[in-house]
């Protein structure tokens, strides 16, 4: 588990990270969003001891991560700029991460590489931006660390091969208890692997829930009925959001969607129907409630 | 404590992996610049070389300004570099490790580098017959070297660590070595001179301590006296001084620099200082030179001005070079308060000056004494070197007492003797000055010098030293020839005088040289062949060999060249006399060799005794043999020439 305590980082005179707390469950996949500047990267480096945080605590597994060589054995980064040394193939750089991380896996390196069809033995400075992402991605995936930190990871990569990334990295999850943390601007990316979205705005932990219970525990309803009708009709719904265009209500509620729709039926609409809320519009919602507007966030 | 955490093998392996040969091309540069000096010096030469620090110094320069300011570049750079400080710090290493291993690391390639270059001139002196490489020699340069390449490697890693931009780092690093031994050195200048008083100061010159540049690091060192003086001739390397302030300034700069690697601001990466105040403190540091400069010539009006100007137009390049940007405003407030600020510094080092206690020099404070006469044919005459001190106290007294003479007194021209002297203050610091004596107390002196028992013993011993004796420097003497010239000069020198001694070296011609390592320095007596007969005897027969295989293998054409045709003659009849004049003239005295073959065609030769010149036809040994018999006769044969 990584706990983070009271996080402050500043560069010069601007705070980038402002008492930000945070807990990250392991054998998870974290995804931190944010808008740019919002201190994403800034959050992953320091829990890999890149940068050096002004104050706070930042554990990992109960253990304090500043200077401490052993337990960055369980931590692998890939950032969102790239780099690998001049006229390195995949290989090379393989036996780099090998000679540096104890349980680095060259066999599966090497399957990785052949399900992506990366030619190890290719220069990386040949390649693509994509394929160069790929290739740091399998090099951090085959290092078998417990947690596994990847910046804007998807960027740069076409839907295809993001999709069987993204099928890459939850076998790893599941087969070998790793905890992963992402960051992306975009949440979409995010949303069909994350099991936890932690949103990062202005230094701190904005907003942190668990995808499941974000999307089934709120919910958008269409209804009408005959005779004119008020906000107040839907007194037993947590409602959220409320529009109202003709006769037709659209409703942004959260709780139990079943009781909500019990509740409904007995008001006997004419038109009811429930309808899927993506994760996007769950953090447009959640973000009104606190008072932000989501274009200012993300 | 676990060194194999500290030094991570793995990550220095791959540091000099990536550099792909960059860096075991960068240590072979010494090697390879070592063996080419040496090999190049005997290409030059018939004659046997003994190798000395100052063939090596270009070597030198070279290992201690580019290769250790390079390795630390490769080994650090990307460290630094804003695209790869996540991946580097992202690995399993903490920051101490990476400085560690970085450094050691460094140090370690180094001292390989160092090993090969040791092995090649261990190798060369073995291998090359014309080349003659003291062991002792070898191991000075080894030492001294390295650690002043270490120095640099630790002063670099240091600078790298403060600052974020190769210009910067470049600038830092450059600061840190040279920046406080000017300011001391240029203190010492300003100041020194009048520390130690001397009474005719005014008149010739003063006793200043330019020797105490050998506590001074060696980078500082070296630069001092490319700066000064053009060439490394007089150079003295080792400094006992100088290695000890590089092991403690090193090993702080280490500390310093691990301590601030790990505290660094991985985020600033590449910009040149994360703080403005930084900024503020290098350029008025790197203007302190200027001041000193300015404060030292105490120029015209003029040219303080211009300087001031230059010291502006520096500002705002810095600004925009280092910084990008230009703030007339704030880059102005500053340098006013710099100017003011090391203004203030000059002027308080004045009054210290001028408060500063005059000491005379004391009779007690001083060990030993050289004196050395820049007038041609004295006794100490271009024989510095070779004269040794004097630590006789009733001498080094009289010279004092006589040296102050000059305080009230004006003397007519004739009666003067102008010196060189050398005073060695107790401290182990040396002080030269140019001086004048009254002549007959320096005659006085000289006698008294001449009377120094003690003194005489040592330059006997310097004579006798068992060193690799040599002929002219084309045969060294070994064995029991060697034992038996040694013998025959021991039984020679001890009915000399000092003042023999003091000559044994001033040879017109051949010579039997002596090159020993002694004290950290090569040391070369030259003895006279003509010292005994028998020494002479095995002089000749190794130089006529020598002359006959040249003469055998050039006799069709180049030996008939225009180089023997000449004749120079001094005011005081001496004949500067080349070397393969002296060959013949050895040929003609030692008469023993019946080997030349000139049978054809016909030669011309010309044989000059002093005024007069003589010209003979021979197309055989004989013949020579027969004119050679003439002119022995004749005696005093001093040259011949050969015209075909």
């Amino acid at each position: 588990m990584i706990k983070i305590s009271n996080l402050n980082k500043t560069f010069g005179n601007k705070k980038v990270l402002e008492n930000l707390n945070c807990n990250i469950q392991t054998n998870s996949i974290y995804g931190l969003i944010g808008a740019n500047g919002a201190g994403k990267s800034t959050l992953l480096r320091i829990i890999n001891d890149i940068f050096k945080r002004d104050s706070g605590i930042i554990e990992i597994d109960g253990v304090e991560i500043e200077d401490n060589q052993e337990l960055k054995q369980k931590l692998v980064f890939v950032p969102d700029d790239l780099y690998f040394f001049p006229s390195y193939t995949i290989l090379d750089m393989a036996k780099f991460y090998q000679s540096m991380y104890k349980n680095f896996d060259m066999n599966y390196l090497k399957e990785l590489a052949q399900i992506l069809k990366l030619d190890i033995n290719a220069k990386i400075q040949d390649f693509s931006k994509g394929m160069k992402r790929q290739s740091s991605l399998i090099c951090a995936i085959a290092t078998n660390a417990s947690y596994m930190f990847f910046d804007e990871t998807f960027d740069g990569l076409d839907p295809v091969i993001r999709n069987l990334l993204k099928k890459i990295i939850i076998k790893q999850m599941e087969k070998k208890d790793t905890t992963i943390i992402m960051t992306s601007h975009n949440l979409r990316e995010l949303e069909d692997i994350c099991d936890n979205l932690g949103l990062l705005y202005k230094g701190g932990i904005l907003f942190e829930s668990d995808i499941d219970s974000l999307k089934t525990n709120m919910f958008k309803i269409q209804v009408s009925f005959k005779e004119d009708f008020g906000k107040e009709k839907f007194s037993e719904l947590d409602i959220m959001n409320y529009k109202k265009v003709g006769s037709v209500a659209t409703i942004i509620a959260k709780g139990d969607k079943k009781i909500a729709q019990e509740n409904l039926q007995k008001l006997q609409p004419i038109i009811l129907d429930f309808l899927p809320l993506t994760l996007e519009e769950v953090f447009i919602y959640e973000m009104e409630v606190l008072g932000y507007e989501f274009n200012q966030v993300i | 404590m676990n060194l194999t955490k500290l030094f991570n093998f793995n990550f220095f392996k791959e540091n000099i992996k990536k550099s792909k040969g960059f860096v075991c091309l960068l240590l072979l540069v010494v090697p390879i610049f070592t063996l080419l000096v040496i090999l190049l010096g005997i290409n030059n030469t018939d004659m046997i070389t003994v190798i000395d620090k100052s063939e090596l110094i270009i070597v030198n320069i070279i290992g201690m300004y580019i290769v250790p300011v390079l390795l630390s570049f490769v080994l650090f750079g990307y460290v630094y570099k804003k695209n790869s400080v996540d991946f580097i710090n992202s690995q399993p290493i903490n920051r101490k490790s990476i400085f560690i291993t970085n450094s050691l690391g460094g140090a370690l390639l180094i001292t390989i580098m160092q090993i090969i270059t040791a092995i090649i001139l261990i190798i060369c002196g073995l291998i090359l017959p014309k080349i003659i490489i003291i062991p002792q020699l070898v191991f000075d340069v080894f030492i001294m070297m390295w650690i002043s390449y270490l120095f640099v490697f630790f002063a670099t890693n240091l600078a790298m660590t403060v600052s974020g931009t190769f210009l910067t780092q470049i600038a830092l690093t450059m600061l840190i070595l040279f920046l406080v031994p000017f300011c001391v050195d240029g203190f010492n200048r300003f100041s020194n001179s009048d520390v130690y008083q001397f009474k005719n100061i005014e008149q010739l010159g003063y006793f200043n301590n330019i020797s105490s540049d050998d506590t001074f690091t060696m980078p500082y060192r070296v630069l001092h006296s490319i700066v000064e003086t053009f060439t490394m001739a007089e150079f003295d390397w080792y400094s006992i001084h100088s290695i000890c302030k590089m092991i403690i300034l090193g090993i702080i700069y280490y500390i310093l620099g691990k301590i601030l690697f790990q505290r660094r601001k991985m985020e600033n990466n590449e910009e040149s200082f994360f703080n403005e105040k930084i900024h503020i403190i290098v350029k008025a540091l790197t203007l302190i030179p200027v001041f000193i400069i300015l404060n030292i010539i105490k120029a015209e009006k003029e040219i303080n001005i211009f300087i001031i100007a230059l010291a502006i137009t520096y500002y705002f390049v810095y600004d925009f070079i280092v910084k990008r940007k230009i703030k007339f405003k704030n880059s102005l407030v500053y340098l006013v308060i710099s100017l003011i600020a090391l203004q203030g510094f000059c002027v308080a080092g004045e009054k210290i000056k001028e408060n500063m206690p005059k000491r005379n020099i004391d009779y007690n404070d001083i060990s030993a004494l050289t004196i050395y006469s820049p007038v041609y044919d004295s006794m100490y005459y271009e024989n510095y070197e070779f004269s040794d001190y004097i630590e006789n106290k009733d001498i080094i007294k009289e010279f004092l007492n006589s040296a102050s003479y000059f305080k009230n007194n004006v003397i007519e021209e004739e009666e003067k003797a102008y010196i060189h002297a050398v005073l060695r203050l107790k401290t182990g610091r040396n002080l030269y000055a140019n001086l004048i004596l009254l002549e007959k107390d320096y005659n006085n002196i000289l006698q008294k010098i001449n009377n120094d028992e003690q003194y005489k013993e040592r330059l006997k011993q310097k004579i006798l030293e068992n060193g690799n004796l040599l002929v002219s420097n084309i045969k060294i003497l070994e064995g029991s020839e060697k034992k038996f010239v040694f013998s025959e000069i021991e039984k020679e020198i001890d009915k000399y005088s000092v003042e023999d001694l003091l000559n044994i070296n001033n040879t017109d011609g051949t010579c039997i040289n002596n090159y020993y390592y002694k004290n950290h320095k090569l040391v070369v007596t030259s003895i006279k062949d003509k010292i005994t007969p028998n020494v002479l005897q095995i002089v000749s027969k190794y130089e006529n060999a020598e002359f006959l295989k040249y003469f055998n293998d050039n006799k069709q054409d180049q030996f008939w060249n225009p180089h023997y045709s000449i004749v120079e003659k001094t005011d005081n009849d001496r004949i500067y006399i080349d070397y393969f004049n002296d060959q013949v003239t050895n040929i003609i005295k030692s008469n023993n060799e019946k080997t030349l073959d000139v049978s054809k065609p016909y030669y011309v030769i010309f044989l000059q005794n002093l005024g007069e010149i003589r010209r003979y036809y021979i197309n055989t040994t004989d013949d020579i043999k027969e004119i050679i018999d003439q002119e022995i006769a004749y005696d005093k044969t001093q040259r011949i020439d050969i015209v075909k």
